[in-house]
């Protein structure tokens, strides 16, 4: 087998396809090199859940055949690529990153895995997440079947969650894309942590059959990449509708960029305070820096706030009601006490309990929110903000330690909406607006992330913004020391 | 600085009265964030099963004491739909 250089780990999407067409070297060569990457550093950095090799590597001969014969798929073809463990692949493990469906076996394949075929990618792998997506809160990035998702930035730190596998994967050039999920900062933390970019849809855009249910009317699949570009053509193949998903939008979604308005012509909202006091010390140069970078494109800024809701307690509710229904059977059975995190088990028993007022309530208080983010969007086309306050914490820093810095999304000490756009994550969540995470620059030497916020199905314009930024910076071309 | 509007039902702002346990839980799930949230912030963590659970449910009833607040006009339907 041909020795590939080290720079294919971290290629994009566009630069491989380019160089599988030109025979540089033959998807065989590219998945047994991936897949050996894959194997030797998912284990080390907690972010394999099982390794599909061999599965691939019989793939990828298949694409060599029709690349060679001219049958092109497009831009994903022939390309290794990982999907956290919540999706179901036919007659293979689907864990859920918990101990409890640890053997759990689906006879069918979601419906993102399908469309992936379709276009020529192969699965590789099945990446590690957080025990049931998180969902019932929990205090210890242990709180998974593969272990602590390490950074590949620095392995002292945690790569985030729920999608801890899909950011890591990615950052460490174990794959080159990935697909993740978010009911809430499940991609945008991760992302933000690892330095890589990632796109959450708009609700409804993706299918989520075969995927693990966690909310409902909240739950979204995105992918994990090098680039905003890599973004969106893996949102062209992933996206479309779906019968058998009833959330499904019933949209496809095409990756125009030569139809995107420029930055230049677009209305940015911000708050200020985001990218300064109200972020770490560390990274307010960082995102100071980038937000000048934007400034230069032209484009108008205008400072904005949050409308005023609880958006923590009318997320939390609908999720932990939805979630509740769901994972019954689990509760009752007392399998739940299988999980490794504490604060999960109890948030799992305690869901039980809530009221279905409270739940119809919060979803009426939805419903005010959405109307909000209509008008906000209508003299608005992005919302900009960090994707963290700051870098990736410790990974032995219990997640709700008092005085904690830079914890993840939900035990920063509590401000009022008001006071900027930190809310915009559940928020955002709640209103099933896409968002586009991508890196930006370094506080201790780690990387910080934007998060670009749009209208609902607005994914085009946050590329666009995005493909902008990077065009400008190199900040998604950096890699892990060492890797 | 462009401000929006917001109208006089959002009563959960004005005339708070809570109680600190009722203040300090709402707080801890207002800016919990589903997959990525955790329990709330406070000086000694829950050690054990009992206490996580009770700490579980002041959370739930914190969430639900920040819904109460909200006033909803009668006409505003959850935000999801029933297709017959």
């Amino acid at each position: 087998m041909a020795q590939l250089s080290s720079d294919v780990f971290f290629a994009t999407v566009t630069e491989l396809n380019t160089r599988l067409k030109a025979r540089e070297f033959s998807v065989l060569e590219l998945t047994r090199a991936f897949g050996a990457r894959l194997e030797k550093l998912g284990p080390e950095y907690h972010a394999l859940a099982l390794p599909l090799v061999e599965q691939a590597t019989r793939g990828a001969r298949d694409a060599d055949r029709d690349i060679k014969a001219g049958r092109l798929r497009g831009p994903l073809q022939g390309l290794p690529y990982g999907a956290k463990d919540l999706l179901s692949f036919r007659n293979h493990p689907t864990t859920w990153g918990a101990l409890p469906y640890a053997a759990q076996i689906f006879d069918y394949n979601a419906t993102v895995i399908d469309k992936l075929a379709g276009a020529g990618a192969l699965l590789l792998g099945k990446l590690a997440m957080v025990e049931l997506a998180g969902g019932g809160g929990y205090r210890y990035a242990s709180a998974s079947l593969t272990g602590p998702g390490l950074n590949p930035w620095d392995r002292s730190r945690w790569s985030g969650g729920s999608s801890s596998g899909s950011a890591a994967a990615v950052a460490a050039g174990m794959v080159p894309f990935a697909i993740g999920s978010e009911t809430s900062g499940s991609i945008v933390t991760p992302a933000s942590f690892c330095g890589v970019t990632a796109l959450r849809p708009t609700y409804g855009l993706v299918s989520r059959y075969g995927a693990m249910a966690l909310s409902w009317t909240l739950d979204k699949l995105g992918p994990f990449a090098h680039s905003a570009e890599d973004c969106g053509l893996i949102l062209q193949a992933i996206a479309g509708k779906d019968g058998k998903d009833p959330g499904s939008a019933g949209k496809s979604f095409y990756y125009t960029p030569q139809y995107a308005r420029s930055v230049k012509e677009l209305r940015i909202g911000y708050a200020p305070a985001d990218f300064d006091a109200r972020a770490e010390p560390s990274a307010r140069p960082a995102f100071q820096a980038a937000l000048a970078v934007l400034k230069e494109t032209g484009a108008t800024f205008q400072e904005v706030r949050l409308p005023d809701f609880p958006y923590g307690p009318v997320l939390s509710t609908i999720l932990t009601s939805e979630m509740a229904c769901i994972f019954e059977p689990l509760i009752s059975s007392g399998k739940v006490d299988e999980l490794a995190d504490q604060a999960q088990i109890a948030g799992l028993k305690a869901s039980l309990d809530v009221a279905a007022k409270d739940y119809l309530k919060a979803q009426r208080i939805r419903r005010l929110i959405q109307e909000e983010f209509g008008r906000i969007f209508a003299g608005l086309d992005v919302l900009l903000a960090p994707g963290r306050p700051g870098p990736a914490i410790p990974v032995d820093q219990p997640l709700d330690r008092p005085g904690a810095t830079a914890p993840p999304g939900g035990v920063t000490p509590p401000r009022p909406a008001a006071e900027g756009l930190q809310g915009i994550v559940p928020a955002g969540n709640l209103a099933g607006l896409p968002a586009l995470v991508f890196p930006c620059g370094f506080a201790d030497n780690l990387p910080v992330a934007l998060q670009a916020v749009g209208a609902p199905f607005s994914e085009n314009l946050l590329l666009s913004m995005g493909r902008e930024f990077q065009a400008h910076t190199d900040w998604h071309r950096r890699r892990p020391p060492g890797l | 600085m462009k401000r929006w509007s917001r109208t006089k039902r959002w009563s959960h702002t004005s005339n708070m009265k809570l109680t600190r346990r009722e203040l300090a839980a709402a707080l801890a799930t207002g800016v919990a964030a589903a997959q990525t949230q955790s329990p709330a912030p406070s000086a000694a963590q829950p050690s054990t099963p009992e206490r996580e659970l009770e700490a579980a449910q002041n959370r739930n009833r914190g969430a639900a004491a920040a819904l109460a607040r909200v006033s909803v006009p009668m006409a505003v339907e959850p935000a999801f739909q029933f297709k017959a």
